[in-house]
């Protein structure tokens, strides 16, 4: 008997694996299917609760786990969209620099890119510090902008960091010029208003207007100091000066207290 | 009605309503990933039970009409089940465990015997599925929680079939204690 059993169920096999999809067996299983789809059906509803119920038993106990591989699963991927935002935001930056020496030809001035590794916090803070140093041919007083503009000049030079003086400080002493009137004055911080700058030794204060541009100058401030290739946005001027004061504000084309990618001017043709 | 009537009834109705409640119900109930598989243990309680040939024809039943549920190549499952059926009634024909622990062996070696026989054929019949290191993680799970519920599976088995087999050795020589005419400590 156990014999024949399995003689039909070999036979069973042959036909239905070798049988096309639309033989007779296939017809019967189809038929058979018909058949018991609505006792299935039934049977499943009845059935529902009590396999929901060990289901959810089954969840429960593999909830904790669980929350903890999502939340790892969290991590990583909060991780990786942090390192794709700044890889995006790295290359913006790094587009603009790219766009700022092409348009100014700053070329010739041996850019270097750097980045903000310690920036302190507080309005005061007028200086930040960069990762390239003199290993990357960094020097005192080399000038540093970035995408927007000027930001300072180098400070203190380390093997691989520099220190930043940043153009709010009173020792940066940037020459600058409004690119309308073509004014030449001095940048430097406004006091009591650490967010804006000030533009001082104007000869014909009168002539500079709100909304101007004011770029470096080219010219060297004060002996020993920086030199600034020349038509580098500084900002724009937000307060002409009165007839009392003939102080002009300018509110700076950088964003002075959020620094990240930054270009250092190696190469200025010093005097 | 026959007792050998009244068995193959009481055989067909276990057939029926136990692939049905494993279409239904217990193949959707997934622990660890696996899901519980009724048939073989059904099967070899049975065979277990009543005997080498009709647990071979049970597992045939069985297997056929899970075949043909599934929708798959037929007599898969009836092939895998006739000889699960069959070795349980030889076990019991041959060696009569009376073990306490044998429904629960029996209940995984029937689940490893059914996987295995089932991965051997569908592997024969050229599924391209590699034999992985989760395939026999799965097959081993699935051994572990049949063997969780072959005890009760077992004991449900053997109320329904009980009253239609011939009177169990064990059942009369309990009684026979009990009524205490046979008892050597009852005798004068």
């Amino acid at each position: 008997m156990l014999a024949l059993l399995v003689v039909i169920s070999l036979i069973l096999i042959t036909a239905s694996f070798g049988g096309s999809g639309g033989g007779a067996l296939h017809t019967v299983q189809s038929g058979f299917l018909d058949v018991l789809s609505p006792v299935e059906t039934v049977a499943s509803k009845i059935l529902t609760p009590v396999h929901d119920l060990i289901n959810a038993v089954d969840d429960v106990v593999h909830a904790s786990s669980q929350r903890d591989q999502l939340r790892r699963e969290l991590a990583a991927a909060n991780k990786e969209i942090a390192t794709l935002q700044a890889g995006k935001h790295a290359s913006a930056d790094a587009a603009k620099l790219q766009r700022i020496d092409s348009t100014l030809q700053l070329a010739p001035d041996g850019p270097v890119d750097a980045t903000v590794i310690a920036q302190p916090a507080g309005v005061w803070v007028s200086n930040v510090t960069i990762n390239a140093g003199s290993s990357a041919g960094v020097h005192t007083n080399d000038p540093v902008i970035d995408p927007d503009g000027v930001i300072g000049i180098v400070a203190t030079v380390a093997v691989d960091s520099s220190v930043v003086t940043l153009i709010n400080d009173p020792s940066a002493g940037v020459t600058a010029r409004d690119s309308v009137s073509r004014e030449i004055g001095v940048i430097g911080p406004k006091p009591g208003s650490p967010g804006e700058l000030q533009m001082q030794a104007v000869s014909r204060p009168s002539e500079v207007k709100v909304g101007d541009l004011i770029v470096t100058a080219g010219e060297q401030a004060t002996a020993g100091a920086s030199f600034f290739p020349a038509d580098v946005p500084i900002g724009v001027v937000k307060a002409a000066a009165t007839s009392s004061s003939g102080v002009i504000t300018v509110s700076p084309a950088a964003d002075l207290s959020s620094l990240d990618t930054v270009q250092v001017l190696t190469a200025v043709p010093r005097p | 009605m026959s007792d050998r009537k009244n068995v193959a009834l009481r055989l067909g109705v276990l057939a029926f309503v136990s692939v049905l409640v494993q279409i239904a119900g217990v193949a959707q109930i997934h622990v660890f990933g696996v899901g519980f598989d009724l048939a073989p243990l059904v099967v070899a309680a049975a065979g277990f039970l009543t005997g080498a040939l009709s647990g071979a024809l049970f597992g045939f039943g069985v297997g056929l009409f899970l075949d043909l549920a599934y929708v798959q190549t037929l007599g898969v499952f009836a092939l895998v089940f006739c000889l699960v059926g069959y070795t349980a009634g030889r076990v019991r024909e041959l060696r009569a465990p009376e073990a306490p622990f044998t429904p629960l062996a029996l209940g995984a070696a029937a689940t490893a015997v059914a996987s295995c026989g089932y991965a051997v054929l569908e592997v024969i019949l050229g599924v391209t599925s590699p034999v992985s290191l989760q395939l026999v993680r799965d097959i081993l799970v699935g051994i572990a929680l049949n063997s969780l519920i072959a005890v009760p599976v077992y004991s449900i088995v053997r109320r329904w079939l009980i009253p239609a087999l011939p009177e169990d050795p064990r059942r009369r020589r309990r009684r026979a204690y009990t009524t205490g005419g046979l008892s050597p400590l009852s005798r004068p």
